[in-house]
């Protein structure tokens, strides 16, 4: 019993650490619009289109079915659509002479639907540009609605454009924040607890909450700037959450600073601990309330993320929550055997002296 | 030699391809193995640092 009273949470972060990382591999992504190749069209013009899809299965699909989606209301069917392979097919549209809106440029959307792979979207794919005064025709537009879309529901991974397959990166990327937020508000904890009791155990506890916090800071910087390079295009954007957690950061990189220059005793224990409060201070505005009042490259800017919403859908949220306790966890089992190595030595100098 | 030539042709002319293309591949899933691959050298690092911490503890005891 003693030894479950003592382990049991280390088990419990390998299973969901096992879970996560095969589930987060295996599930697979649900299909989705890569790109076209026809970025403009003219009205009435006949055009054809070649689609670039991702995990779709065109040759096994019968009815094939693309739109031009102007608006809401207004949208076009292809007249024909020839299978290339399973991921590519070129959809032909005779674009009528008017446009239903008064605009000149119309960014259109593309839809694909297919009874295998359900339906996919290519937001703002083409622009179809009318003639200046060309007039409106409105009956051509409405002639063919995008309605009676399959619905396959399935095991998998929402596709999002430019994520693509790093949307699983929110098993890796994004618990290493949580995880860190948790380290050190346990390290803000033992340091209250170490300035009420002067217990030179608690010193041990906040060094190495602190050090663990930091090293998932860290992991979740540099697999955020992985992610960025080729999502948002660059390592560093500037981005008002890499920034802040930067700023977090080298504020706890700091405390390691000031308790190097200290000799080992009561004093350094209680200036860091008192340090480590105002660090822990700081990361609140920086990590949780400026983010939220800035715009941000991040999901969820510009108001309360919370857990959920659209960027968060119930087939990831499967695997999201699994994964935060368990990278928890396994923070909370590091920086147990970084505590343990301290007491080890702060006994044996004791016993020397 | 003769064998080797296409071998050649073929690498050169896919080695720019790979190099700008690699990560950005199958759905950019290379950016999730480079992501768990940090973590994996992240927590090295991490048994690198336990084990100085050790030499040191083991220096002291022998020191006795």
């Amino acid at each position: 019993m003693n030894w479950i009273g003592k382990h049991w949470y280390k088990v419990l972060a390998v299973v969901l650490l096992t879970y996560v990382i095969s589930a987060g591999f295996l599930v697979p992504l649900r299909p989705g619009l890569m790109k076209t190749d026809t970025f403009r069209a003219e009205v009435g013009e006949q055009i054809s289109m070649e689609i670039q899809a991702y995990n779709t299965w065109f040759t096994r699909a019968d009815h094939i079915r693309v739109w031009l989606r102007l608006s809401d209301d207004f949208s076009l069917l292809a007249n024909n659509v020839e299978v290339q392979n399973d991921r590519v097919i070129t959809a032909f549209f005779d674009l009528p002479p008017q446009l239903p809106t008064a605009e000149r440029v119309n960014p259109t959307s593309v839809i694909v639907d297919t009874e295998v792979d359900g339906s996919m979207v290519l937001p703002d794919a083409i622009s179809i540009v009318g003639e200046v005064d060309g007039g409106i025709d409105r009956e051509a537009w409405l002639e063919a609605p995008v309605e009676n879309l399959s619905m396959k529901w399935k095991y998998a991974f929402p596709w999002r454009n430019i994520l693509e397959e790093t949307i699983r990166n929110t098993y890796f990327h994004v618990p290493m924040w949580f995880g860190m937020m948790l380290l050190f508000l346990l390290s803000a904890f033992y340091s209250i607890k170490l300035l009420r009791t002067d217990d030179h155990r608690f010193d041990s506890r906040v060094f190495s909450l602190n050090l663990i916090g930091t090293v998932f800071g860290l992991l979740g910087i540099f697999t955020g700037a992985i992610w960025a390079r080729f999502t948002w295009g660059s390592y560093w954007s500037g981005d008002i959450k890499q920034d802040m957690s930067a700023i977090t950061l080298l504020i706890f990189m700091a405390y390691f600073l000031l308790r190097n220059a200290m000799d080992p005793g009561k004093k350094r224990g209680r200036v860091t601990a008192v340090y480590t409060l105002f660090a822990f201070a700081a990361s609140i505005p920086l990590l949780y309330i400026i983010p939220r009042m800035q715009p941000s490259l991040h999901p969820g800017s510009g108001g309360n993320p919370g857990l959920g919403g659209e960027d968060l859908d119930n087939t990831m949220k499967t695997i999201f929550y699994p994964a935060v306790i368990g990278w928890m966890l396994l923070g909370y089992w590091l920086s147990d055997i970084v505590y343990r190595l301290s007491e080890i030595r702060n006994n044996l100098l004791r016993k020397n002296n | 030699m003769i064998y080797l030539a296409p071998l050649n042709t073929i690498i050169l002319a896919i080695q720019p391809l790979m190099m700008q293309d690699f990560m950005r591949s199958t759905g950019k899933i290379m950016v999730v193995v480079a992501s768990l691959l940090i973590i994996f050298f992240g927590l090295i690092v991490f048994l690198y640092f336990v084990e100085k911490r050790i030499s040191k503890l083991e220096k002291e005891l022998n020191n006795e």
